[in-house]
C-alpha cells in the first residue's frame, strides 16, 4: 500500500512536469512585457516621474478567409537610442492590444521583428534600423501614450506585373479600428493595483466628458 | 586501420590543410576575369558600437542572440556589405568588412562589363536586427584589362538613432589607396580610377 502511495505521488509529478514544460515550450504573446527575456512583475513597474507607459494595437489586416480581426503573434521591440538602456522587449499583449512597461524619457522602441503563421508556412520578417513600414515610439513626456492603432498589410506599389504581387511588401500603416478609450480600458485590467492606475481612470474619465 | 578509415583520414587531413590555407591567403590575386574593387566607407557621426554591441548578451522572448564562447560586454565592429545587381532576384552581397577601412573586394567580371551598384548595408555591431542601407544607385564600367579599381571614400552624414542620411561626400584617397594595395597585393599591382557612372534603366 505505501508503495503504491509513492508511486501515485510520483505520477502526479510526472504528469505536472511534463505538462509545465509543455506550457513552457509553447511561446506565444505574453499577457505582460518580457525585458530580455525576463518577466517584469507588476511591483518593478517604474515610478510615474520621468517614465512613459506606451500602449495601443498591433493586428494584420482580414483576409478573405478570416472573420474579424487576425492577431499578429510575435512583435519584438528594442530601444535604439544610445543614451538609453539597451534591451529587447516584447510587449504584454491581448488580443490585437499591446503595452509596454512604463520606460524612462528620452526611449525611443523601434518594432525589429515579427512573426506569424499562415497555412504550414512561418513569415519572419527583420525591420531594421531606418524609417520605412514600421513603428518607432519616442517616449517623449512622462504619463500615458497611446501609440494607435496599427495594421499589417501590403504597401508594394502594384505594377501590375506579377512579380509586384508576390514581392510586394508588408508594412504597417495606422488605421481607425481602435480608440485611445478602448485602450485605456483595457490597459487598466492590466496595471490594477499599481499607481497608475489613477492616472488611467482619470485619463478615462476625461475622454468620456469629451465625447 | 582499415582501408577506408585511412582514406577518410587522408581525405580529412587534406580538407583542413586546404581550409587553412584559404584562411592565410586573405587577398587573392584577381584572374584575368576578375576585378578587385577598392572602397571605403565612412559614417560621420560614427555608429556607436558599443552601444549595438551589448545586444549580444541578451536574449529575448522570441530572439536568441546570446553566442557560446563570445565574451559579455566585448565590442564588435559594425559590418559593410556592398550590393549589386539591379533586379530583386539578381542580388549580390558582397562583404566589405569593418566600416571606415579600405575595402579591396575580388569580383568576377560579367560579361558586358558592367556592375550595377545599389546599396551598402550596414550591420551595426554585427546584428542583423539593426541592418540598415545607404544608397549609391551607380553603375560601374570596368576598362578592358585593368584588374584593379579604386572607387573612392564615400562618406555618409547621418542624422538621429534612424540614420537618416542628409549628406554624402565623395573623397579621393587614391594614394593611400595605392598604398595598400601594393602592400596586399605586391607591387605589380596596378591601381586605376574608375568613375562612376548613372545606371541605365
Amino acid at each position: 500500500m505505501d508503495r503504491l502511495k509513492v508511486s501515485k505521488l510520483g505520477l502526479i509529478i510526472m504528469i505536472a512536469t511534463v505538462g509545465l514544460t509543455l506550457i513552457g515550450c509553447a511561446t506565444g504573446p505574453e499577457p505582460y512585457p518580457t525585458v530580455n527575456d525576463d518577466a517584469i512583475k507588476k511591483k518593478e513597474y517604474a515610478a510615474m516621474e520621468d517614465h512613459t507607459l506606451i500602449f495601443g494595437y498591433i493586428a494584420r489586416e482580414k483576409s478573405v478567409f478570416s472573420f474579424g480581426e487576425r492577431k499578429l503573434p510575435i512583435v519584438e521591440f528594442a530601444q535604439i537610442n544610445p543614451e538609453g538602456e539597451a534591451m529587447f522587449i516584447s510587449p504584454g499583449r491581448s488580443g490585437s492590444f499591446f503595452f509596454i512597461q512604463p520606460v524612462p524619457i528620452d526611449s525611443s522602441l523601434h518594432l525589429i521583428f515579427h512573426r506569424y503563421k499562415e497555412g504550414r508556412t512561418t513569415y519572419y520578417t527583420y525591420e531594421g534600423l531606418q524609417k520605412g513600414y514600421d513603428i518607432t515610439i519616442n517616449a517623449i513626456k512622462p504619463g500615458l501614450y497611446y501609440a494607435g492603432s496599427y495594421l499589417l498589410q501590403s504597401v508594394g506599389e502594384d505594377s501590375g506585373s506579377w512579380i509586384s504581387f508576390i514581392m510586394s511588401p508588408d508594412g504597417f500603416l495606422p488605421n481607425g479600428d481602435h480608440t485611445e478609450l478602448e485602450g485605456l480600458k483595457d490597459l487598466l485590467k492590466k496595471m490594477k493595483n499599481t499607481e497608475w492606475e489613477e492616472l488611467i481612470t482619470a485619463r478615462i474619465e476625461e475622454l468620456k466628458n469629451e465625447s | 586501420m582499415k582501408v577506408r578509415t585511412k582514406v577518410f583520414f587522408i581525405i580529412s587531413l587534406l580538407v583542413i590543410a586546404v581550409s587553412l590555407h584559404a584562411a592565410e591567403d586573405k587577398y587573392d590575386k584577381p584572374r584575368k576575369d576578375e576585378v578587385i574593387l577598392v572602397i571605403r566607407v565612412v559614417i560621420t557621426p560614427e555608429i556607436d558600437d558599443a552601444f549595438y554591441s551589448q545586444y549580444w548578451d541578451f536574449d529575448s522572448n522570441v530572439i536568441k542572440m546570446k553566442r557560446k564562447g563570445s565574451e559579455e560586454g566585448e565590442t564588435i565592429q559594425s559590418e559593410a556589405y556592398l550590393m549589386t545587381g539591379s533586379t530583386y532576384l539578381m542580388r549580390n552581397s558582397l562583404f566589405l568588412g569593418n566600416i571606415g577601412e579600405f575595402a579591396s573586394i575580388k569580383v568576377s567580371i560579367p560579361k558586358d562589363r558592367e556592375i550595377d551598384m545599389d546599396t551598402f548595408s550596414i550591420y551595426p555591431a554585427s546584428v542583423r536586427f539593426f541592418k540598415f542601407h545607404l544608397p549609391i544607385f551607380a553603375s560601374l564600367k570596368i576598362p578592358e584589362g585593368d584588374n584593379y579599381i579604386y572607387l573612392g571614400t564615400f562618406e555618409f552624414e547621418r542624422e538621429g538613432n534612424q540614420f537618416e542620411i542628409v549628406n554624402i561626400n565623395k573623397y579621393d584617397e587614391f594614394d593611400k589607396a595605392k598604398e595598400i594595395i601594393s602592400e596586399r597585393y605586391g607591387s605589380s599591382a596596378r591601381l586605376v580610377r574608375v568613375p562612376l557612372q548613372e545606371q541605365k534603366d
